[in-house]
């Protein structure tokens, strides 16, 4: 028998971080990895 | 039951094959990347490799994580509506006062600061907006100028936040966006007592960072936002540096790489907006951001597998978390941007631009961005609408970029980002770091 692997990195925790499930994602910025986007120059 | 020939791979899914593993993307999938076997990508690529009694449990995974989709039923993300909207992000300008003189920067600085009143007639505006609309998570961006010249001011609305708000339930997160000058003790234990989110901005490693973030007078800044980095990581606080890319410090960028992942700190890379000077300078800015670009990767990759960091990485407007970005930001829409004097701006890099309202307007925070005419008719298209951006698999992950940037190089919003090969050419890049991630973090994945 074959193994099977498939494993998203939404079942790794703290692997990459996210945004509360609040934000409802859409539009919504604030779940970026540095906590932060939209500050660019 | 289900017959194989029923399915098709999600038109905008991205396969690709690292060390001995494959893994699969689609932008916008709430399950992110997917690190799978060999054969399940074989299969993903290319349903006729199906064999009965073989393969039968890696459809149902893959239906399952949608990255194949019925061929009567293809799968499609949409947009939240304005209704549903239960969250809110607040850019608060609580200073136009700066320490340091950074030529690059879109503020037109002053001395003038958030006084203790316009202070209080945000947290009103703001509580009646949260009752209004039902918000239930708000994150606030303290941000100038340098916010910590306004100390007074910041401390007292993460005071209040936790007594009206957090205490009552809702979620409120803060964020102080600084340029690390002037981070004290004090400061630490502030971040601290309110689980304050801190992001610095860091141009480069010594002279490279100077080039562009100098004091006023001209000296250099990097000797001290360095101790006070330091400082932070030794308090246990992991702050995200934010790096803007210009021409003045493109060749610094290695070394900062090095100096940021050796340091495991989670940065941002982005690109200065106008100083390529239109369409055509974005082209052959492209060409100079590939080598830094690309070696970036290659040392994260090896830091990755090596055990020495954790993938914690932006680059510009390519969001690859697992939600569909139908707009690159928030803005005009879960966004606002609130001045030190009380003026509501649609984004802070527009603060030149007339004001939206402000905070003695009868409206809510969410009304006066929803009825914004800085930039008219800014939310009648999505990046799915644009004509250039439709049928790219990336749409969902870049939002076609920054709405202000594409402005200035091509006179309209809605359209692809001038940065737009750069993003194709990193996307499939910084997705197989996730990969690398996923794997170095389940060195013995379970198998199912």
């Amino acid at each position: 028998m074959d193994e099977i692997l498939v494993l998203s990195e939404s079942e790794v925790e703290a692997t990459i971080s996210h945004c509360a499930e609040e934000c409802q994602g859409a539009q919504c910025d604030c779940d970026c990895p540095d906590g932060d986007c939209c500050t660019d120059y | 039951m289900y017959s194989v020939e029923e399915f098709e791979k999600v038109p905008a899914c991205h396969t690709g094959q690292v060390d001995g593993y494959g893994y699969a993307f689609v932008a916008g999938n709430q399950n992110g990347v997917t690190l799978l076997d060999l054969r399940t990508k074989l299969l993903l690529e290319d349903m006729s490799h199906f064999e009965k009694g073989r393969d039968e449990k890696r459809i149902e995974l893959l239906q399952a994580k949608r990255l194949i989709q019925p061929k009567n039923k293809p799968i499609q993300y949409k947009p939240i509506q304005q209704e549903n909207i239960k969250s809110l992000g607040v850019w608060l300008h609580v200073t136009n006062n700066c320490n340091l003189g950074c030529g690059y920067c879109y503020i037109y600085k002053d001395q003038a600061a958030m006084t203790m009143k316009t202070a209080r007639l945000f947290l009103d505006k703001l509580e009646a907006t949260i009752v209004w609309h039902g918000i239930k998570y708000v994150q606030i961006k303290f941000a100038g100028g340098e916010p910590t010249l306004n100390k007074k001011i910041v401390f007292f609305i993460a005071e209040q936040a936790q007594k009206r708000f957090i205490e009552k339930g809702i979620d409120v997160k803060l964020r102080l966006i600084t340029n690390g000058i002037c981070l004290t003790d004090e400061w630490v234990q502030f971040l601290e007592k309110f689980s304050v989110g801190i992001c610095v901005s860091l141009d480069g490693v010594g002279a490279w960072n100077d080039a562009t973030r100098p004091y006023k007078n001209g000296q250099g800044s990097f000797n001290k936002i360095d101790v006070n980095l330091k400082n932070l990581i030794n308090y246990g606080i992991r702050p995200g540096i934010l790096t803007t890319i210009t021409e003045a410090n493109i060749d610094g960028i290695p070394l900062l790489t090095r100096y940021l992942i050796d340091s495991n700190l989670r940065f941002r890379y982005a690109m200065y907006r106008d100083n390529t000077g239109g369409y055509g300078g974005h082209e052959a800015f492209i060409d100079e951001l590939m080598y830094p670009l690309n070696d970036c990767y290659e040392y994260y990759a090896h830091a990755i597998r090596e055990g020495r960091a954790s993938f914690s990485h932006q680059l510009a407007d390519i969001h690859l978390d697992r939600k569909a970005h139908f707009k690159s930001c928030n803005v005009g829409f879960t966004g606002v941007v609130v001045s030190h004097l009380g003026e509501l701006f649609f984004c802070q890099a527009a603060m030149n631009r007339d004001s939206i309202g402000n905070l003695s307007d009868s409206r809510s925070l969410l009304e006066m961005v929803w009825s914004q005419q800085t930039v008219p008719d800014f939310y009648n298209e999505l990046v799915t609408d644009y004509t250039e951006c439709a049928q790219c698999k990336w749409a969902l992950a870049c939002g076609g970029g920054c709405p202000l940037n594409n402005l200035s190089a091509k006179g309209n919003t809605n359209t692809a980002s001038p940065y737009c090969r750069l993003f194709k050419e990193m996307i499939p890049q910084l997705i197989e770091l996730k990969a690398l991630q996923i794997i170095a973090t389940n060195s013995q994945p379970e198998r199912r």
